[in-house]
C-alpha cells in the first residue's frame, strides 16, 4: 500500500473514532440518576461541620436540646430568588454545587432585557376598603373581627422611586432541574404545585406565583419523620434552623440574618434575608419550624406564615 | 471559595458523556462502563474542594480520575478473575450476552479492536479522541509530548491492522 493510501486510511479511522467517542454515552436517565445519588452521598460530617462551622459564636454549655422538640417537622418556603441566582448549596461542603438552576434563571440582569420600560410609581387611588361586619359583637364586649377604617387626608409625600422585583415564572422544567439539583426526584404534580419531589428525608413543593393574594414563586420542603433528630448542645431555634439548611445544602448565598418569634400557642420560625440591593427579583426565603405535619404546610394561612412576598424583597425571617 | 473555578455541576454535564465514552473503549460491558463513571463522578465530586484551576484544566483533572479508576477496576478485576479460576477451575468467560448485544451499536466493534491493544496505545487513542491534546494526554501518561504522539500514532497503524484482519 502507498503511504498517501495508509494516511487516506488512517484519517478515515481517526473520523471513525471521533465519531465512536461522540456516539458512546450512557444510556438515558443514567445522568440523573447519578446527580441524585452524588447529592444524597455528600458526607454527612461534611454537612454537619459546615453547618456547625456557621452558627453564631458563643454558644454556652446548656443541656442539649430535647430530641422532641428539635425532631418536628421543618418547612423551607424560599422565594424564586434563590431560583434565580442559583445560591443553594454555595456555603454548605466544600465540594457542594448544589447549583442546577437554568442558565436562563441565573442571576438579576440577564433576564432583565425581557420585562420592558417600568412605570413610574404612584399611589393606588382604588378604594381598600374592608368589609364591615355584618354583625357586632354581643353586649358590647370586646370585638377582634375585621373593621372599616377609613383614612381622611392629603398625603404630601411624593414617591419617586419604589423597589420593583421582577422575575421569570418558572416552568415545571425549571422546577424539576431546581429539585433534581437538590437531590429530590419528581413523585408527583399536584394541583396548585409545578411539582412535588422526594429526597432522602425531606420531601420539596415547588409552587409558582400565586396572584391572589400574590405570593412569588416559592418552594416548600418538609422534613420527614426519618430525618434524625440534629444534636447541637445549647444551639438555639434559630441556629437549629442553620444547621438544616446547611445539612441540606440550602443556604442562600447572600447575607442574612436569623430571627426568632414565637406565635401563640405555636412556636414558629421563620428566616429572612437581607435585602438585595440593586438585584431586581424577590429574593423570600423563610424557613419555618414546625410541630404540624406535612399537609398543614399547605394550608394558606399556614403558608402565609413561611413566605415572603414579592414586594417584601429580600427580608428573610424565622417564624 | 469557588469563584475561581466553575460549578460542578457545569462539569459534571459537559463531562459525563466524555468520560463515559474514554472508560468505555477501555472496559468491555457498558455495566463496568457505568460503575466506573459513576465512581469517578463520586471521587471528583468529593475533591471538587481540593481542585486547582491553575494547576491544570478540569478535563485533565477529570480524565486523570477516570484514568486511575479504570486502572482499578482492572487490577480488581483481574484479582477477581484469577480467584475464580482458581476455586472453580473455569477458563475464562467468553463475552457476556450483554455485550454480545451492544455488538449492534455503531462502532462498538470499532472500540472492541481498540480495547485489544496494549494499554498505553489504547489509553493515547482514548484520551486523544475524547478531546484531550497531545500535551494533557503525556502529563496523564507520565510521558513527554512527543512520546504521547508516538505512542498515538502507533497505536493507530496497529488498529487500521487489526481493523483490516476483523474485517470491521
Amino acid at each position: 500500500m502507498s503511504e498517501p493510501e495508509e494516511d487516506l486510511e488512517l484519517q478515515a479511522l481517526q473520523r471513525q473514532l471521533d465519531d465512536a467517542f461522540e456516539t458512546t454515552r450512557p444510556r438515558r436517565g443514567f445522568e440523573d440518576e447519578l446527580w441524585v445519588r452524588m447529592q444524597a452521598s455528600r458526607p454527612a460530617t461534611n454537612r454537619l461541620r459546615d453547618a456547625l462551622a456557621g452558627l453564631i459564636q458563643g454558644i454556652r454549655e446548656v443541656p442539649a436540646v430535647p430530641a422532641a422538640a428539635v425532631a418536628a417537622a421543618l418547612v423551607v418556603a424560599l422565594g424564586v430568588g434563590l431560583l434565580a441566582n442559583s445560591g443553594l448549596g454555595r456555603h454548605a461542603g466544600g465540594a457542594s454545587t448544589a447549583g442546577g438552576i437554568p442558565s436562563q434563571l441565573r442571576g438579576g440582569d440577564q433576564a432583565a432585557g425581557g420585562f420592558g420600560v417600568l412605570p413610574s410609581p404612584v399611589f393606588d387611588q382604588g378604594s381598600k376598603l374592608s368589609q364591615v361586619p355584618a354583625q357586632n359583637s354581643p353586649n358590647g364586649a370586646e370585638y377582634a373581627g375585621p373593621a372599616q377604617v377609613v383614612w381622611a387626608g392629603q398625603s404630601s409625600g411624593a414617591v419617586a422611586d419604589a423597589p420593583v422585583y421582577r422575575y421569570q415564572e418558572p416552568s415545571t422544567n425549571v422546577a424539576d432541574q431546581f429539585a433534581s439539583s437538590l437531590g429530590a426526584v419528581l413523585r408527583e404534580r399536584p394541583q396548585g404545585f409545578l411539582g412535588a419531589y422526594s429526597a432522602s428525608d425531606y420531601t420539596l413543593k415547588v409552587r409558582g406565583t400565586v396572584q391572589s393574594p400574590a405570593v412569588g414563586p416559592t418552594y416548600f420542603i418538609v422534613a420527614s419523620a426519618a430525618m434524625p433528630a440534629i444534636d447541637a448542645t445549647g444551639a438555639s431555634q434559630a441556629d437549629l434552623a442553620s444547621i438544616f439548611l446547611a445539612q441540606h445544602s440550602l443556604v442562600p448565598d447572600w447575607s442574612y440574618t436569623v430571627s426568632v418569634g414565637v406565635a401563640p400557642g405555636e412556636p414558629r420560625h421563620r428566616l429572612l434575608p437581607h435585602r438585595l440591593a440593586g438585584r431586581g427579583d424577590p429574593s423570600g426565603a423563610g424557613l419555618a419550624q414546625r410541630d404540624d405535619d406535612d399537609a398543614s404546610a399547605h394550608d394558606p394561612a399556614h403558608q402565609g406564615r413561611a413566605r415572603v412576598p414579592p414586594g417584601a424583597g429580600g427580608g428573610t425571617q424565622l417564624l | 471559595m469557588l469563584a475561581d473555578r466553575p460549578p460542578f455541576e457545569d462539569l459534571y454535564r459537559e463531562f459525563l458523556g466524555r468520560i463515559y465514552a474514554y472508560v468505555r473503549a477501555q472496559v468491555g460491558a457498558s455495566a463496568d462502563a457505568e460503575d466506573i463513571t459513576a465512581q469517578v463522578f463520586m471521587n471528583a465530586y468529593q475533591a471538587y474542594g481540593r481542585f486547582e484551576a491553575r494547576n491544570t484544566t478540569p478535563a485533565a483533572w477529570l480524565f486523570r480520575i477516570a484514568r486511575n479508576a479504570t486502572l482499578d477496576h482492572f487490577r480488581a478485576q483481574g484479582r477477581r478473575d484469577r480467584l475464580r479460576r482458581t476455586i472453580e477451575h473455569q477458563p475464562v468467560a467468553e463475552e457476556d450476552p450483554a455485550g454480545q448485544a451492544e455488538e449492534r451499536i455503531r462502532y462498538r466493534a470499532l472500540l472492541t479492536q481498540l480495547a485489544r491493544l496494549s494499554e498505553r496505545q489504547r489509553d493515547a487513542i482514548s484520551l486523544r479522541h475524547s478531546g484531550l491534546s497531545f500535551d494533557e494526554v503525556g502529563r496523564l501518561m507520565d510521558c513527554s509530548e512527543d512520546a504521547a504522539k508516538m505512542l498515538y500514532h502507533r497505536g493507530l497503524k496497529a488498529l487500521k491492522d487489526a481493523v483490516a484482519r476483523q474485517g470491521v
